[in-house]
């Protein structure tokens, strides 16, 4: 079960990029996260949510030119922000491990399988090459992948989407990292495949590591994570178990994503469609980020409100929250 | 019943590669009603794609007919096919790939209107701005490029290009996947009220199982080049025939926490196309497969659902959404 280790720690986490036109946008604004060792915190946003900058930040990747990055990254209590890029690459794949939506721009093409398992291995834990490659048959047979003395001449084009996928989990896993960040892990593949790396994910992820799950599906966060984070125009708006927060959301942007999303367990012709368009990146942010968008905004919204406690472990960010802070089992009734 | 608008008859698509012939259509059969909204479902390679270009003629078939407003469609030289696609029109995936950056939102809307040869320029201006109107976008958009408007908004004008000749049927593959959630529902109910005003029929193209449900009237569920199962929308999510079509069900992920109470998780991945197991197509990943399914190949049957089914064991397996969804919302 959880543990009470914090692994990975965001405070105040903000990120300012260039824009092409001159000027700056704030890609994050002042996130704070923590994940514990055993547990996936999902990160649910949409496009231009700032989500995947979270996951280039935490994984030392940013690096554009006349960004700026404020705030403080732990990872297992030691501050990573503002590393050297050697320091990076040797954190990478040894204390944090990554696996990307597309498994084919995420391995390189042209080294077998078993090479860049075994590379990795080597250059991480210092072993020689034949407990390297018994190592990274292990990786290979605990994401479930059949034949993997087979598979490790293959190259990454021979295998199917699915595979891809196991595989750039076990690369991700192969040196015990105490962090895995995954962005969109599922989101290139079929639904029947997507179900079995949701599995896998749910049982290897949260082994001995925490991991963030960033996607922009709900059904996916739900299926695998204990906690969420909705992130809006780089803002955190909710935070909380996910079960209380998908059955007593507080915040009208998470309410819409729920709304929005087509379910087989309501009555047919009644998706709710949140009013307007995602932000863009150069917006004017001023207030509330969704008060464009939001039905219960008025002149309290031209103040950002806090990210308040609304109820145990509960976080949201709305001056109108859709209930009143209390016990949701109060709530329900 | 009404005659279909669109009927498609024991349609065969066959490609050459390198590895052997890929069966992408193995013999299907579909009817559209007017006014009707039928959704394809099914994952890559399963010939859902395929499928929708063949019936817009943009594929050479080995077999089959095609009928459309009771004309036979599936034989017709390009020249011939020109007035066809007047009233069977096409929406496609991504609108970034399928709008013309250099034109102005006014010459793409207009541009079908001009290859028919219908109206004179102020006319065309006229149902540029009427378009313009019914698929919720401001009058000065016509002025504008593509690459101005969000995702959302480039799909509102395909969809308004789309209905440019007033069409009777519309064939929307992936219409709504590259899109934002909170957008993407804008577009369906979009989608929705077009149909409500003008009774133009829809042919989805889709591989999201629940959206599917949302819009679809029939479903029909698509495996390795053939129709597994085909019924109407509420039937076929709350007494799926087909184990796929269960396992579909069970695969998509869903906030609702009573849905993720059993699932069946298919081991392995879809066959390809080229080599396409023997018997039933699915038995290999199928979990309640006997001997027989290795060895005979099922048909497509009227299904005790109302609709049809291609299994010898149909209706084993329940829906993980057996109940009838409530007509409340609980908060």
């Amino acid at each position: 079960m959880t543990g009470t280790e914090t692994v990975l720690a965001i405070e105040d986490l903000t990120v300012d990029l260039p824009l092409s036109g001159g000027g700056r946008f704030r890609a994050l604004d002042r996130v704070n996260l923590q994940v514990r060792r055993g547990e996936i915190l999902g990160l649910v946003g949409e496009s231009g949510s700032g989500k995947s900058m979270l996951s280039l930040a935490v994984l030392g990747l940013t690096g554009i030119a006349g960004e700026r990055i404020t705030g403080r990254i732990a990872l297992l209590g030691e501050d990573v922000l503002g590393l050297s890029p050697s320091a990076w690459r040797r954190l990478r794949g040894s204390a944090v491990g990554m696996v990307f939506q597309d498994p084919m721009t995420g391995l390189n093409p042209v080294r077998s399988i078993g090479s860049l398992l075994v590379e990795s291995v080597r250059r991480h834990q210092r072993l020689d090459r034949a407990t390297s490659k018994t190592v990274a048959l292990d990786a290979l047979r605990s994401v479930g992948i059949p034949s993997p003395e087979a598979r490790m001449k293959a190259y990454p084009h021979q295998l199917s989407g699915g595979l891809r996928q196991r595989v750039m989990i076990a690369l991700a896993l192969i040196n015990r990292p105490s962090v895995i960040i995954a962005d969109e892990p599922t989101t290139a593949l079929d639904a029947t495949i997507q179900a079995q790396i949701l599995d896998l994910l749910r049982a290897r992820l949260a082994d001995r590591a925490g991991g963030i799950l960033i996607t922009h599906d709900l059904g996916v966060a739900a299926e695998v994570c204990q906690r969420l984070a909705v992130i809006y125009q780089g803002t955190i708006v909710e935070q909380g178990q996910t079960a209380e927060v998908l059955a007593w959301p507080y915040h009208p942007y998470t309410q819409g994503l729920l709304d929005a999303a087509p379910r087989f367990d309501r009555p047919r012709g009644r998706l709710v469609p949140i009013p307007g368009q995602p932000p863009q990146p150069g917006d004017r942010r001023e207030g509330c980020p969704f008060r464009s968008r939001c039905a219960h905004a008025d002149e309290a919204c031209a103040a950002l409100p806090v990210l308040a406690e609304v109820a145990p472990d509960h976080l949201a960010r709305c001056w109108h929250p859709l209930r009143a802070a209390t016990s949701p089992f109060e709530d329900a009734v | 019943m009404t005659e279909p608008l669109l009927e498609a008859t024991d349609l065969r698509v066959t490609f050459g590669s390198a590895a052997g012939r890929v069966h992408a259509l193995d013999g299907v059969s579909l009817a559209v009603s007017p006014g009707e909204t039928v959704s394809l479902v099914g994952e890559s390679g399963s010939g859902k794609s395929t499928l929708a270009m063949a019936l817009m003629c943009a594929v050479r078939r080995d077999s089959g007919a095609i009928r459309f407003e009771d004309a036979e469609i599936g034989r017709l030289s390009p020249k011939a096919l020109k007035p066809i696609r007047r009233r069977l029109q096409m929406i496609f995936q991504d609108p970034y790939a399928s709008l013309d950056p250099r034109l102005t939102v006014e010459a793409i809307l207009a541009e079908p209107l001009v290859a028919h040869a219908i109206g004179d320029r102020a006319e065309r201006r006229t149902r540029v701005a009427e378009l313009l109107e019914q698929v919720g976008l401001p009058p000065d958009a016509a002025q504008r490029f593509p690459s101005q408007f969000s995702g959302g908004q480039r799909q509102r004008i395909a969809i308004a290009r789309a209905l440019a000749l007033r069409p009777r049927m519309i064939i929307a593959d992936e219409p709504v996947s590259a899109l934002d959630v909170s957008i993407q529902a804008q577009v369906v109910n979009l989608l929705r009220d077009i149909q409500a005003k003008t009774g133009i029929a829809y042919l989805v193209i889709a591989h999201d199982l629940a959206l599917v449900y949302e819009i679809s009237d029939r479903i029909l569920v698509m495996y390795l080049g053939r129709i597994v199962e085909e019924g109407r929308a509420e039937a076929v999510v709350r007494q799926p025939q087909h184990p796929y079509t269960v396992a579909l069900l069970s695969a998509t992920p869903t906030t609702d926490p009573q849905g993720r109470r059993q699932r069946i998780v298919l081991r392995g991945d879809p066959p390809s196309p080229i080599n396409r197991p023997g018997g039933c197509p699915f038995h290999p990943r199928c979990p309640i497969a006997r001997d027989r399914c290795a060895e005979d190949v099922p048909s497509l049957q009227p299904s005790p659902i109302g609709g049809r089914v291609a299994c010898f064991y149909p209706g084993e397996l329940p829906s993980p959404y057996a109940k009838e969804a409530s007509a409340t919302i609980i908060r």
